[in-house]
Formats: C-alpha cells, sequence, structure tokens
C-alpha cells in the first residue's frame, strides 16, 4: 500500500465524532495487515481535530470516547500531550 | 563505509559520555539494561528517564528522526522517557515527551527501511529548525 493512501486513511478516520468511529473507519477502508500501523498512526492527527473542536466540553467528550483497552495502549495520554503542546503552542 | 554496527557503537559512547557528564551533578543516575529498555538514562534524583538519540545524519538531511512504529508500536508508543535529548554530533536539544508528541502532530509521517532492519519502520522526519525552536536550555 501507498503510504499516502495509509496516511489519507487515518486522516479522514480522525475527523470522525469519536475515537470507536474512526478505528471501525480504519478496519473498514485498509486491509487487516496494515490495521496496526494505522492505529498507532491515527493518535498523531487526532490531536488536530481534538484542538479544532469548538468547546473544552466537546474536547473532553471526545477524549472519554477513547477505549480504555485501546491499541497501541498510550494512544490516550499520546493525545493528551499532543493537544496539551498544540494548545499551548496556539497561545503564544 | 559505517555499518549499522559503528552506529550502535557511537550511540552508546554518546549514551556514555552524556552519563559520565550527569554523574557529575547526580551521583545515582544510570544507563538501562537491555535492548528492549524504554528509557536510555535513569536520574532518580530528579525521577526523570532521559531518550538520547544520536542522529549525526540530521547534519546532512536537516531532519531529525522520531519514529513510532516499527513492525509494532516502538519509539513514541513505547518510550517511559519524560525526557528527550537530541544528538547531532554538534549540537544538542532537549525536549520533552510532550513537546515532542505535539511537533509530531503537526507533521506528516513517512516510512523509511533502515540499514540493517527487517521491517520498514513510520517515522517523523522533524527539521532541525523546529527541533531548536523548541527545545528547552
Amino acid at each position: 500500500m501507498n503510504p499516502n493512501s495509509l496516511l489519507n486513511a487515518c486522516k479522514a478516520a480522525a475527523k470522525k465524532p469519536s475515537y470507536g468511529q474512526a478505528l471501525d473507519m480504519l478496519e473498514r477502508n485498509l486491509d487487516s495487515e496494515f490495521w496496526d500501523v494505522a492505529k498507532a498512526t491515527l493518535p498523531f492527527y487526532v490531536c488536530g481535530h481534538v484542538l479544532d473542536l469548538s468547546t473544552a466540553a466537546e474536547r473532553r467528550e471526545y477524549m472519554e470516547t477513547i477505549p480504555a483497552s485501546v491499541y497501541p495502549t498510550n494512544a490516550k495520554s499520546l493525545i493528551e500531550m499532543g493537544v496539551r503542546k498544540l494548545y499551548a503552542d496556539l497561545q503564544r | 563505509m559505517q555499518t549499522f554496527r559503528d552506529d550502535l557503537r557511537r550511540g552508546e559512547a554518546v549514551e556514555k559520555d552524556f552519563l559520565d557528564r550527569l554523574l557529575v551533578s547526580f551521583k545515582h543516575a544510570t544507563k538501562s539494561v537491555g535492548k528492549n529498555s524504554r528509557y536510555d538514562i535513569l536520574i532518580p534524583e530528579l525521577d526523570a528517564k532521559v531518550e538520547v538519540k544520536f542522529d549525526p545524519m540530521s547534519r546532512e538531511t536537516g531532519n531529525i528522526v522520531v519514529e513510532y512504529f516499527h513492525n509494532q508500536p516502538s519509539g513514541l508508543h513505547t518510550t517511559e522517557s519524560d525526557h528527550w535529548l537530541f544528538y547531532d554530533g554538534v549540537d544538542e536539544y532537549w525536549l520533552t515527551l510532550t513537546d515532542l508528541i505535539g511537533i509530531c502532530a503537526s507533521q506528516s509521517p513517512t516510512r523509511i527501511h533502515g540499514r540493517g532492519d527487517r521491517h520498514p519502520k513510520w517515522v517523523y522526519l522533524v527539521p532541525i529548525e523546529v527541533i531548536r525552536k523548541n527545545a528547552r536550555q
């Protein structure tokens, strides 16, 4: 698979209203051999999506859609850190 | 020509050199043991773990390589280090894990096949200027 196809799939999935829907979209649109790398790539794209949500409540709500037993296991903390850094950059 | 083994040896020498410098101030600092360790140096006095990345190629390419998937989650996904030190052979840059993840989240990843690697790696090629701009003093 062309890396760009995989990245485009992750970018599109990151815009879904919940993390679970994003994961479902990846599994629907990619061959199973690419699921792991796609799921490892998704959290980085989700950071920008969460930051783009209009209110803190919406951002919190989205974060709550990330399953407790997600793959990779650090996905939620990675997204939290990424959003924190992107937000801090915006405030500068 | 540099081999994978040479790269590894130089990387380990950089870690050792950095640890020696740290030991001047933090006498309990230690280097991790084992190739699957999720940090390179532990500083108990600061409750801090440090990942040391020696990337001399970045002086030619202009980019620092930050890995996150190598046949399984790796690098940014598996690290326990809250501080990352990038050394290009001349300059060193300190970043927090939070800063590094945020930087990567605003870039596009790419797939590379490293020397001596059986599987391709998914990485972020972060411009050295971006690293420099975000580095802590």
